[in-house]
């Protein structure tokens, strides 16, 4: 029972008294009417059902903590009211539900869900709505989520899109260019200033008008950076490449051979890895180089066949006779040569040589220079370090076996 | 002794018939060339400079050639007749310089502007607003003609000191612009200089301009800037100094090799300027207080 207001016709005083007094006497009737028709019912009392009482308030969409569909797939009935509420399209309007996922997207956007913002954001794309500007802004704003998430390429593809709507959205026109210059594209994104600026002409806020400023000026920084950096390189590149030439025609001159095969005219493929010296334990890769005095310097390895052993030397000049390069490491004893057998009177020089099936040697002289047992006919130079074996006199007697009229020796079996 | 009667008839003709308009305008130009009176008293006859700015406008040569030989003469006057009648004549002149389609007009249009920027309030409005138009021009692919312009204005705004701060400001826009033309692919400059130079000229891989008066014409801009403080300060600390050693070396050695003539002035221009980036600010003498040594006695 309400109580009518109708303040049509003023009241008298004595009338509005009665009046109240009449409504006060409905209200208490009423109120014993509803009490005697309860004791006038017996009812039956339930139990208090902790459980199902748990159970019911979880059904409620306020506390609700999971949304599942009961047996009939078939979601809870207040569920069901508040979905038809939102979602149904039936007879909406395109252009409501994408307003309303917009809305839905700007709200998670606001507390940072991006993700799910864009889910909205699509959603909304995907209702078609014949509105220009709206979709601008679903573009726009879904861009907006791509591009805190880091997806720049996505959310330039969006910027497109959005200005594809609407020309004038300021908004995506700084996002797409901000986009190209954290992409490392400085040039582009002027070009993208530049030919999609002028719908935008008119636009004086001044938030906008500096935020351009700042981003033009740092796009034209990056760009000249870019631009000496590619000099740079440029400039670094062809010195490399003098470098090679130089080294390779120094290779070419004296005649040397190499396995794999270094081809001396190929300036553009050869790579320094070719000659480069790969050690195992060795950190650094010794490769041979040309020095100020135009003289080839080369790493080097003594090879003692007999004991198994190596020494690894390095900057050897090829001008330097080969007693000179060997002097100091044969000087002193090795620890597995406690006797000291290689020393300098007690041992001879070989080079290893491929020849037909054979193993074979040639001997080199110690007084040789570097520069002519490197070119010892036959001789290859493998993976950029040359060899040079140690035997003792002793040992070469027994192994070797002269091949007449040379200084080649065939190994013994 | 002037011949008025003739002067007069050739305004009557002017005035009155537009087919005649080549000729008479190329009959003014002559005249102009070496006559300032004349030019003076055209500019006081009320229908020649407005006709003139349309025409220009249309892309008459004659008019433009006739504008520019008025303007070397009276370029104050000029100037006046150019802020009543044709708005924004200085955007027109300069937004026609950067066009490949090589129209004469252009250039005469560029040439007034290089007079016009005599007058210091034209040098402010062409600082403040048209520089990011000319910078472009100082390159070696522009044609010869617009380089010059451009190089001619760039070297008047240098002659004023107010507007150094805004020519050496932080971008290096301006600098690098004109020092672009003085650099060479072959200068030998070692790591340590080349990161001290503006970003725009580092590592620079193209060779300098071949034309001498262009490059005298850019040492004589940096000379000007040596005139204030914070124009040396800028200068010596952008590195300037080895590209201007580079420049020298360069071009002092084609000199002998050709056996030309030495263009002393120009020379002297590049020592002379090279002589204050070396020094010290201290070491200059200059009383601190003194803003410009172009109050020097």
């Amino acid at each position: 029972m309400s109580a009518e207001t109708s303040k049509k016709k003023p009241l008298s005083e004595e009338e509005r008294r009665a009046l109240a007094e009449k409504l006060d006497k409905d209200i208490d009737n009423f109120i014993e009417e509803l009490a005697k028709k309860k004791n006038d019912e017996p009812k039956e009392e339930k139990p208090f059902n902790f459980d199902e009482w748990c159970k019911e308030l979880d059904q409620h969409p306020a506390f609700m903590k999971e949304l599942k569909p009961n047996e009939n797939g078939e979601y809870p009935e207040s569920i069901q009211a508040l979905q038809a509420l939102k979602y149904d399209t039936e007879g909406e309007d395109a252009v409501e539900t994408a307003q309303s996922h917009k809305d839905e997207g700007n709200k998670h956007f606001k507390y940072k869900k991006y993700r799910w913002a864009i889910d909205c954001y699509t959603n909304g794309i995907k209702c078609f709505a014949p509105d220009r500007e709206l979709n601008s802004i679903l573009y726009a704003n879904r861009a907006a989520s791509h591009k805190f998430l880091g997806n720049l390429r996505t959310a330039l593809r969006d910027c497109i899109f959005a200005l594809k709507f609407n020309p004038c959205n300021y908004k995506a026109f700084l996002r797409g260019a901000e986009c190209l210059v954290e992409m490392d594209y400085p040039k582009q994104a002027l070009e993208w200033i530049e030919t999609r600026v002028e719908p935008i002409q008119n636009f004086q806020e001044t938030e906008f008008l500096t935020k351009l400023a700042t981003l033009k000026e740092k796009a034209r920084q990056d760009a000249v950076k870019q631009d000496r950096d590619m000099r740079r390189e440029k400039l670094l590149a062809s010195k490399d490449r003098a470098k090679k030439e130089r080294l390779l025609n120094a290779l070419k001159e004296r005649r040397l051979c190499f396995k794999p095969k270094v081809v001396f005219e190929d300036v553009e493929d050869f790579e320094w890895s070719q000659l480069e010296v790969q050690i195992p334990h060795l950190k650094e890769r010794p490769i041979v180089y040309l020095n100020d005095s135009n003289e080839l310097v080369w790493p080097l390895l003594i090879q003692y066949p007999e004991s198994g052993q190596t020494d690894f030397l390095t900057d050897c000049s090829e001008n330097s006779i080969i007693t000179e390069l060997v002097s100091q490491v044969l000087e002193n004893p090795a620890e597995w040569d406690p006797t000291h057998r290689f020393n300098l009177e007690n041992v001879r020089f070989f080079l290893s040589i491929d020849v037909f099936d054979e193993e074979q040697v040639i001997e080199i002289d110690s007084n040789q220079t570097l520069k002519s047992a490197l070119v010892s006919k036959d001789f290859v130079i493998a993976h950029g370090l040359p060899v040079i074996q140690i035997y003792t006199k002793k040992h070469a007697e027994k192994s070797f076996i002269p091949i007449e009229n040379t200084s080649r020796f065939c190994v013994a079996k | 002794m002037e011949d008025f009667h003739i002067e007069n008839a050739l305004y009557v003709l002017f005035t009155n018939s537009l087919a005649d308009h080549d000729v008479i305008l190329t009959i003014f130009v002559n005249i102009t060339a070496i006559s300032s009176s004349f030019a003076g008293r055209l500019i006081e006859r009320d229908n020649i400079l407005p006709t003139c700015f349309q025409l220009a406008q249309k892309n008459v040569v004659g008019a433009a050639k006739l504008l520019a030989n008025i303007s070397r003469h009276f370029p104050a006057r000029m100037k006046i007749e150019l802020d009543k009648l044709w708005e924004k004549y200085i955007d027109f002149c300069i937004d026609g310089l950067p066009k490949a389609d090589d129209t004469e007009c252009s250039d005469y249009l560029g040439y007034i502007v290089v007079n016009l920027t005599t007058i210091p309030g034209i040098r402010t409005e062409v600082a403040a607003q048209h520089l990011h138009k000319l910078l472009p021009l100082t390159s070696c692919d522009v044609p010869l003609k617009r380089r010059l312009i451009a190089v001619d204005i760039l070297r008047n705004l240098s002659f004023d000191d107010e507007l150094h701060p805004r020519l050496l400001d932080p971008a290096d826009e301006f600098l690098t612009a004109i020092l672009a033309p003085l650099a060479d692919e072959a200068d030998e400059l070692d790591d340590e200089e080349i990161q001290n130079l503006p970003l725009g000229l580092q590592y620079w891989d193209k060779k300098r301009d071949a034309n001498e008066i262009i490059r005298g014409r850019i040492v004589e801009t940096l000379y000007q800037l040596c005139a204030t403080k914070i124009g040396r300060t800028v200068l010596r600390s952008k590195g300037i100094y080895p590209l201007l050693r580079e420049l020298d070396k360069a071009t002092s050695q084609s000199k002998m090799e050709n056996g030309a003539l030495k263009l002393l002035n120009q020379e002297h221009t590049l020592h002379a300027l090279i002589g204050i980036l070396i020094r010290h600010e201290d070491d200059m003498e200059v009383p601190k207080d003194l803003d410009s040594i172009r109050r020097l006695k």
